[in-house]
């Protein structure tokens, strides 16, 4: 049975998902030319998740994730359940919909959201 | 590429480093944000900079102020190098008429007698002869004032220069604020030794950079007063200034009581004062090395730039915009 995708328990329906790693590198230049290199150290990574959310209940959960300073676990189906995701940023949009179907667990009248989640690696 | 290196003893996670150092600052100066420490407030604190492949010690000193920030959650660590007691340490006598004092006594021993009174412990002090209060009711007495200032004032007089190093030790010797070179007019005084610089800076290394001369600082005309009786004046002309010019400087210090001492004082003091002030402020790619009081090579084809400098300010900035040096240079 395949793994949802999940982010602290919320089932997410992820149709865009962008990765981010960054070196922090300084650049000079000095005046005979060229560039000089220097590495300063690296970023953690930074997801960034478009998704479908069905039900008031797993909105108002991501909602309340970016109030408690607690990361949670992030759950994809390619293998990793990675515990140490802080949501920094949610954007959350309700869709016109009439009946459901994504969600079969929950009521066909159940609200549709499409939400943008900003999730920082903490290990 | 080079991968910035910093270990700080007590430290965790520096975010930012700034070491300065200058001549004529009484105290290197080192400011530290990281995540945490564990260092309190009058923690002695090392600071070893650099890249992974060539680092080196840059700055011992003292913990003086910790600042918590937010909303960064960081704390800011200010630390002055070793010489801070001394400046902190005011001789208040309980009994006005029985202060330190000292008679017939080198300039070096005076002192170092007067830092051991701050509790400082390591000294590299250089033979000045120069030997105070050598008549009988002359004595070196030394209340309401500071450890530093009154070593200092000792070292000015002499045109000497008192510091402490990178590793902790007060040095006392024959400095001057530019570079040293054989063939100086001063190279004859007691403790005098031409600088060697310690490396060179090149177009490959400079970021920017500017040269300048003025005469602000120029004086020809040097009186020294001691004790009643005992005064000394040098002077000379300057091709910088109108004929017949002169720009004074007086320097007063009551136990001077020895005629040719204070005739020396004043040559060598206009050995000192009268010449231009030729500066090179540059910006350079990071460099531990680069510390005040010790010398450079400079070998810049942007700025038809040959010559050899003294070091005379150093600060070092190491943060995630990288590690840079800036610089203020004097050449003899």
């Amino acid at each position: 049975m395949p793994v949802n995708w999940s982010y602290g328990g919320v089932q997410l329906i992820v149709i865009d998902r962008v990765m981010d790693n960054d070196q922090i590198i300084a650049r000079l230049n000095p005046v005979g030319g060229g560039t000089v290199l220097q590495y300063f150290g690296d970023d953690d990574r930074i997801e960034k998740i478009t998704a479908y959310v069905v039900g008031v209940t797993d909105v108002a959960l991501l909602q309340s994730y970016t109030t408690s300073g607690v990361p949670f676990t992030y759950v994809t189906p390619l293998g990793s359940s990675i515990s140490g995701y802080s949501l920094k940023h949610v954007s959350i949009k309700q869709l016109n919909s009439i009946c459901q179907t994504i969600r079969p667990d929950l009521a066909e009248d159940s609200p549709v959201f499409s939400v943008d989640l900003e999730l920082y690696q903490d290990l | 590429m080079s991968i910035l290196y910093a270990d700080i003893p007590g430290v965790t996670q520096p975010i930012s480093i700034t070491v300065s150092t200058q001549h004529t600052q009484s105290v290197a100066t080192a400011s530290i944000e990281c995540i945490s420490t564990s260092k309190s407030i009058g923690d002695e604190i090392n600071i070893d900079l650099g890249y992974n492949d060539d680092h080196g010690h840059i700055f011992k000193g003292f913990v003086k102020q910790i600042e918590r920030k937010v909303p960064e959650n960081t704390r800011v660590i200010t630390a002055h190098d070793v010489l801070s007691r001394a400046i902190d340490y005011f001789f208040v006598p309980t009994n006005p008429d029985a202060p330190f004092r000292r008679q017939n006594i080198t300039a070096e021993d005076l002192i170092q007698d007067v830092l051991e009174e701050a509790g400082l412990t390591d000294f590299d002090l250089d033979a000045t002869s120069f030997t105070f209060a050598v008549t009988a009711d002359v004595y070196a007495e030394v209340k309401l004032v500071s450890a530093y200032d009154y070593a200092h004032g000792i070292a000015d007089l002499l045109a000497w220069h008192i510091w402490a190093d990178e590793n902790g030790i007060t040095k006392f010797k024959n400095r001057k604020p530019y570079f040293m070179a054989t063939g100086d007019p001063d190279d004859n005084q007691p403790g005098w030794t031409a600088d060697t610089a310690i490396t060179t800076i090149t177009d490959s290394t400079l970021l920017d950079g500017n040269y300048t001369e003025h005469e602000r600082d120029l004086r020809n005309r040097v009186v020294v007063v001691g004790t009643p009786g005992i005064n000394a004046e040098a002077s000379a002309s300057s091709p910088y200034l109108p004929a017949g010019y002169f720009k004074s400087v007086a320097l007063f210090w009551p136990i001077l009581d020895s005629q040719s001492i204070a005739q020396n004082a004043a040559d060598y003091n206009l050995d000192l004062l009268n010449r231009l002030s030729k500066v090179f402020n540059a910006t350079v790619v990071g460099n531990y090395q680069l510390i005040a009081h010790k010398a450079v090579s400079v070998n810049s084809t942007k700025l038809s730039l040959i010559d050899d400098f003294y070091i005379y300010y150093a600060e070092h900035q190491w943060s995630a915009k990288g590690y840079q040096t800036t610089l203020e240079l004097r050449a003899k």
